[in-house]
């Protein structure tokens, strides 16, 4: 049985490799997949976070991107860090940013949180792309099975000193009190409907009340609904992810609600700004906005290479 | 006369809406005639876009796809009798992908096929030419009828004829009283969308009707919606042929795409995916492509732009309510929602839960025949043109028996899935002229080398 320092070796090397954006073993991927999911299994559905945090949204396997957002601001353990989810599909290094993130947490747990994005399940990384690169780095789908397995016991939000709420998407029509979130049972894929999916796929909007989202599962939801949610719990401030803000962050609603985005140049290809959300012990807050990282041999594939392997 | 038979006060509607749907009532007269008071031009929701009847299918598709088009008017042949109507008939994406089927599958034509259906064969003729025009592909999917309604055709109409399955209808301008000789105008085109557009924003304002809608799928009675019966679908790792043999063969427009080892539903393919994606002077590499490829390249660009990522499959639950299922539709722009639940496993415990299992299907014109019932209009039918073109299939029948569902760990469902393959059978365009390879540029290149 490793002890705790073998745990910790493991995982401090895992750290350094991953920083350097090498993929670790599969070996090793499902040890620091077990660990993790020890510790996640004890946080709450809408884990407490104290300030001082840094919270950051979308990554999307944007991996020299992230560290561009390390260097602003600042390393872990150093400084707390919430990422709002969606650390995977789409870029091309969904691997290593979803694993360092992951070791983060399991040697910091108290410096590192992570709550679940719509993207952390199966069905939507079949198709968005994180099965697909797990298969080409690894040659089989136990490093994708194993990350699903985690992502299943994410937290679905978290709550700054009781005043900043953090979610995914938005808010639910199921749930009128974050104590009802409490109440999900949500080690589960993201459902198709229902509460727990609402809270990772529902979008803020310009209307009055609820609407059907476009997006085919969650809720459009007015200035009226966010208002209202945000009085009953006693929060300042909503932050939220979930959708491009082309200068990195967007403020609605009289700043009870805002979209921080962590994914500069989305797709490598958007051309738009990221930011992260500083709180400081008084909760003020400062946004930091971020490019994307120089384009190096390093940041962008030459290619991806053909999806070869069906054949 | 229609008989009147009023529900006795005691029932509850929304206990027997089916008994309510069929027998008319204060209520639903209210509303019919509410229905006969519209007119069919005031829910147009697109202009007749009209091609020459030369145009190549590529350029027919270009135009679908450059303009955001469901469908084309194609214009009758030059040679033909002046006083003929205008239009030879429509052209849609279905039409393309069955087009797309006979020219990939062509080998396997039995020629007692190509004796009863002349038109094939003047298609692979047309095809050795070098150039398909587009008129030998209108209605080739046997879904897309040309139907038209006067100037003054009300609602009901349109139920009518969405009630027998087709997407749209075109509406007739009033004849020009000094040139009675003239061939008809057209006001424009009204699809199943914007009249259920209607239908949903009259319910929202008519409390009585809202109520009605405000039951579960699971309670209703619509012809598509036999809950654990047959759904279209296809596995993961099936190739991209196989779909679209699927959807040419079956009569449908969409084929959902199921988990190789759970069943559960993953996403849906339309023809509309294989109007974009596929092309016919491309190499034959696509058709062999496993459709969880085809998702992914499809979803690709969707949500790229503003991260609004979509759910890879729109369903809706039997629990949930018709009036939903309305909203859900609309909301998502989709043709149709599956209708997915969780299926527990019986008494065997080794066996887990389905997530997503595939029980049923809900389309726009599914739900246009239930409106089309409560004005009491006889002949619905929305899936008989799917069951004509079963019946007609082009492939050899007999050498494909539905796949039985015991290949996956499935409870009740019996979702028709794709064919066993054939021996050595690869779809194959090669030899098939086309005149253009503009289709090329439509293609969404991903990064690959």
């Amino acid at each position: 049985m490793p002890s705790d320092l073998d745990k910790f070796v493991l995982v401090s090397f895992a750290i350094e490799q991953l920083l350097r954006c090498e993929p670790i073993s599969e070996e090793q991927v499902k040890r620091l997949c077990m660990k993790a999911r020890e510790i996640l299994i004890e946080e709450a559905n809408v884990q407490t976070v104290d300030s001082p945090v840094t919270i950051c949204g979308d990554i999307h396997g944007q991996f020299w991107d992230m560290m561009e957002l390390f260097k602003v601001g600042g390393p872990c353990p150093e400084t707390n860090y919430l990422f709002m989810g969606d650390f995977v599909d789409r870029g091309f290094y969904s691997v290593e940013t979803f694993l360092l993130l992951l070791a983060l947490k399991v040697r910091y747990p108290e410096r590192m949180t992570l709550i679940r994005g719509n993207h952390e399940s199966r069905q939507i990384t079949q198709v968005y792309g994180f099965y697909d690169e797990c298969q080409r780095k690894y040659g089989s789908s136990n490093v994708w099975r194993w990350c699903c397995e985690v992502f299943d016991y994410l937290a679905l939000g978290a709550i700054v000193d009781g005043r900043v709420f953090c979610v995914h998407g938005g808010l639910s029509p199921s749930l009128q009190g974050i104590d009802q979130i409490r109440t999900i049972d949500r080690k589960q894929e993201v459902p198709h409907d229902g509460a727990m999916c609402d809270l990772l796929w529902s979008d803020p909007d310009d209307i009055t009340g609820w609407g059907l989202s476009p997006r085919g599962a969650g809720y459009l939801f007015g200035a009226d609904i966010t208002k209202m949610f945000a009085h009953r719990n006693g929060i300042d401030l909503i932050a939220r992810a979930h959708q491009l803000a082309m200068e990195g962050y967007k403020l609605m609603f009289d700043r009870t609600i805002v979209t921080v985005w962590s994914a500069p140049n989305y797709c490598y290809r958007c051309g738009n700004v990221a930011s992260i959300l500083e709180l400081d012990e008084y909760l003020a807050q400062e946004y930091k906005v971020f490019q994307h990282a120089p384009s190096d041999v390093r940041s962008i594939p030459a290619k991806r290479p053909p999806a070869d392997y069906f054949l | 006369m229609s008989m009147r038979k009023r529900l006795s006060v005691s029932s509850p509607r929304s206990e027997s809406p089916l008994v309510f749907a069929t027998a008319p009532n204060a209520d639903s007269e209210e509303w019919v005639s509410a229905w006969k008071a519209v007119l069919a031009k005031d829910v147009i929701d697109s202009p007749v876009v009209a091609v020459d009847a030369e145009t190549s299918v590529e350029d027919a598709c270009e135009e679908l796809l450059s303009k955001n088009l469901e469908c084309l008017a194609i214009r009758t042949p030059q040679n033909s009798s002046p006083k003929a109507t205008p239009f030879y008939g429509l052209f849609d994406f279905a039409d393309v992908n069955a087009f797309l089927t006979l020219a990939a599958t062509r080998h396997k034509i039995l020629p007692e096929e190509l004796r009863e259906k002349p038109r094939l064969q003047e298609i692979l003729n047309a095809a050795q030419d070098g150039k398909v025009p587009a008129y030998l592909v209108s209605n080739l999917s046997d879904k897309n009828p040309l139907e038209v309604l006067p100037h003054d055709a009300t609602v009901i109409s349109l139920l009518s004829i969405f009630a027998r399955g087709t997407h749209r209808v075109l509406i007739q301008a009033p004849p020009a009283i000094e040139d009675s000789d003239s061939a008809p105008s057209y006001l424009g085109l009204v699809s199943d969308r914007a009249l259920l557009s209607w239908f949903t924003s009259y319910a929202q304002r008519t409390p009585t009707l809202l109520r009605f809608l405000s039951v579960p799928l699971s309670s209703l009675s619509l012809p598509s919606l036999h809950l654990y019966t047959s759904v279209v679908a296809a596995k993961a790792s099936d190739s991209v042929l196989d779909a679209m043999q699927l959807m040419s063969e079956e009569g449908v427009s969409s084929v959902a795409v199921v988990d190789d080892e759970t069943g559960g539903v993953l996403s849906a393919v339309s023809v509309t995916d294989v109007g974009k994606i596929v092309v016919p002077a491309q190499n034959n590499q696509i058709l062999g492509t496993p459709l969880q490829q085809l998702v992914t390249r499809i979803k690709e660009p969707d949500g790229s732009t503003d991260g609004v990522d979509k759910f890879p499959v729109y369903s809706v639950t039997p629990n949930n309510t018709l009036i939903y299922t309305m909203q859900k539709l609309l909301a998502t722009n989709a043709h149709r929602v599956f209708v997915t639940e969780e299926s527990p496993m019986s008494s065997s415990p080794s066996f887990s839960a389905i997530p997503n299992n595939l029980c049923g299907i809900v389309s726009v014109v599914d739900v246009l025949s239930l409106f089309a019932r409560i004005a009491n209009i006889t002949d619905v039918d929305p899936t008989r043109m799917q069951r004509h073109r079963r019946a007609s299939s082009t492939s050899s029948s007999d050498s494909r028996p539905p796949r039985s569902s015991g290949d996956f760990v499935r409870s009740r469902s019996n979702s028709r899935t794709s064919l066993q393959r054939r021996v050595g059978s690869v779809g194959s365009f090669e030899g098939f002229q086309a005149s253009s390879s503009r289709w090329a540029d439509r293609v969404p290149v991903p990064e690959y080398e």
